[in-house]
């Protein structure tokens, strides 16, 4: 079982003439077959936490770990925007976050494009697919390794309405799918109602606000009254918290 | 089109392979080519100089040429060769030298300021400059031909070095981070892709100029390659000589261009979609096709 572990984290980040402090202070845990949300006003460090947990930045101070039955985790990302390297193949893609790229590991990439329903697409460059598409190919990248817990920054904001729609009923019932832990950054609230069992509000300054459990049965659709309802109390805890267009 | 135009256009009695022909932007083009060599051809008669030739006697000595049928020491084949040689020792010195000086400019703000203005200095100093230090300072050896092509050529290897390691694409190297790759991995999946543009560049702005230092370098320090057998022409006074060696070296220029680098550069950079292949960033765009067509109709479920 897999375990996020967020502990008196902090960070700075030291410009020429000032130092700004993302993250301060923030603890909390996650572990099993969750649905974490992380969300918070621009600038309150939800990208910087995914950031130190998937190793691209190191704290200041505190600990940022993710570990599975107490060994390092493996971690999936999926971008904000899709981070396909357009000189490869979208199999050449899959192929190049993976440990070694035998018949096995092919198959295996082969299995999660078709997950996403890109199946047919292997042999193409990421520029003659849609942006949408691209993104499905994130996903499916973060999936190909077999993650123990994967980390997902806004990965549907670039989107329209339509796709990220479709996209986020594919994830969930991926999520439901394979268990895996996921921890979710947004800044839409009704994306994180509708996907999570429970949402992380970060203020400014990067300090951790709020911890909320979302007790609903999936699969949730917007339009419900219960979901409107609890979308509608999030938000009123955002009014509550002074975090609301500061 | 209109059928207003077409209906305007048929009185002209032009059939419609015809006036397609004529429309076509490479029949003017071949036409000003024509027109060009045709009006060289008329006008020689009425100049007072012999030393300017007709078009046909320019073909005439190109044709001996090529033949190897020539008063000159080296043949065309051999004059060219020679040069290629020097051209190619001298720009690959020119990489030698250029990729780490160009690294560490783009890697440290503080080289790239101590560096910055002489090889902006460099790139705008005329070839004639440096094959003409060259001379003084070798004479007639094959060391003052190579040295003006690398000195003619090394700050475009440096500048676009330098220019392809600020644009490594940050976003992917974190990506690779994140997924745990190797340093080794990330720099050949991720940064050397990256810089091949800007290899490009060099390659081709450091050849061309590389080229031109080298011609002004066997004119004047040397007694063989291509630019010395010009010198010769210039010698016996036979302007055709001189033109039709000229024209050899376009039609080499753009042998180089069409045979290396243009097939070269279609291979490196066949990702990039091209123009007939529309790429469309909205699921819901018309330009259909089987590419778009699964997007649709995820959407729609």
């Amino acid at each position: 079982m897999a375990t996020i572990k967020v502990q008196n984290l902090r960070k700075e980040f030291i410009t020429s003439d000032s130092t700004v402090v993302a993250l301060e202070n923030a603890s909390f845990e996650a572990s099993g077959h969750v649905f974490v949300s992380v969300v918070g006003p621009s600038g309150c460090g939800k990208s910087t936490l995914l950031n130190i947990l998937s190793g691209i930045d190191s704290p200041t101070s505190g600990i940022a770990e993710i570990t599975e039955n107490g060994r390092k985790a493996r971690n999936g990302y999926v971008f904000q925007a899709a981070r396909l390297l357009p000189w490869r193949t979208v199999m050449d893609n899959l192929l190049f976050v993976q440990k070694n790229r035998n018949e096995e590991t092919r198959a295996r990439c082969q299995k999660y494009l078709e997950m996403v329903n890109l199946g047919h697409t292997a042999n193409k460059y990421p520029g003659q697919l849609s942006g949408g598409m691209q993104q499905r190919v994130g996903i499916a990248r973060a999936f190909s390794i077999e993650p123990d817990v994967l980390l997902m920054d806004e990965p549907f904001s670039h989107l329209d309405a339509i796709t990220g729609r479709s996209l986020r009923k594919e994830l969930h019932n991926i999520w439901v799918e394979t268990k895996k832990t996921v921890l979710f950054v947004t800044h839409d609230v009704g994306e994180a109602v509708e996907l999570s069992n429970r949402i992380v509000i970060f203020g400014k300054g990067g300090k951790l606000r709020e911890d909320m459990a979302i007790d609903l049965p999936f699969p949730r659709d917007p339009a419900d009254d219960a979901v409107a309802l609890s979308k509608a109390n999030v938000l009123r805890k955002f009014e509550e918290l002074d975090l609301v267009a500061s | 089109m209109s059928s207003t135009a077409a209906v305007a256009r048929r009185p002209l009695g032009l059939s419609a392979g015809l006036r397609r022909f004529w429309l076509n932007p490479r029949t003017a083009r071949a036409l000003s080519l024509v027109a060009f060599v045709g009006g060289w051809q008329l006008i020689i008669p009425f100049l007072p100089t012999e030393l300017i030739p007709t078009p046909i006697e320019v073909g005439e000595f190109m044709w001996a040429e090529l033949r190897t049928d020539t008063l000159a020491p080296q043949t065309v084949y051999q004059a060219f060769a020679t040069s290629l040689r020097r051209l190619v020792t001298g720009f690959g010195i020119a990489l030698l030298i250029g990729t780490p000086i160009g690294l560490l400019m783009g890697l440290f703000k503080r080289v790239d300021y101590f560096l910055h203005d002489f090889v902006v200095v460099g790139l705008a100093m005329p070839s004639l400059v440096w094959a003409l230090l060259a001379a003084m300072w070798f004479g007639f050896v094959e060391q003052s031909s190579i040295i003006t092509v690398v000195l003619a050529s090394v700050t475009f290897v440096i500048i676009n070095v330098a220019e392809g390691v600020r644009a490594v694409p940050k976003d992917l190297v974190d990506m690779g981070k994140a997924y745990g790759a190797s340093d080794l991995h990330r720099v050949r999946h991720i940064v050397f892709p990256s810089l091949m543009p800007f290899f490009f560049a060099s390659l081709r702005y450091g050849l061309a100029n590389g080229w031109k230092g080298l011609v002004l370098a066997e004119v004047y320090a040397s007694t063989s390659g291509a630019g010395w057998t010009i010198r010769y022409w210039y010698d016996a006074h036979r302007a055709q000589g001189v033109i039709g060696y000229a024209l050899f070296f376009m039609i080499f220029a753009l042998l180089v261009e069409r045979l290396v680098f243009g097939r070269l550069s279609r291979w490196v950079f066949r990702w990039r979609p091209s123009a007939g292949e529309q790429r469309d960033t909205r699921p819901h765009g018309g330009a259909g096709g089987d590419v778009i067509l699964p997007e649709s109709a995820d959407a729609d479920s």
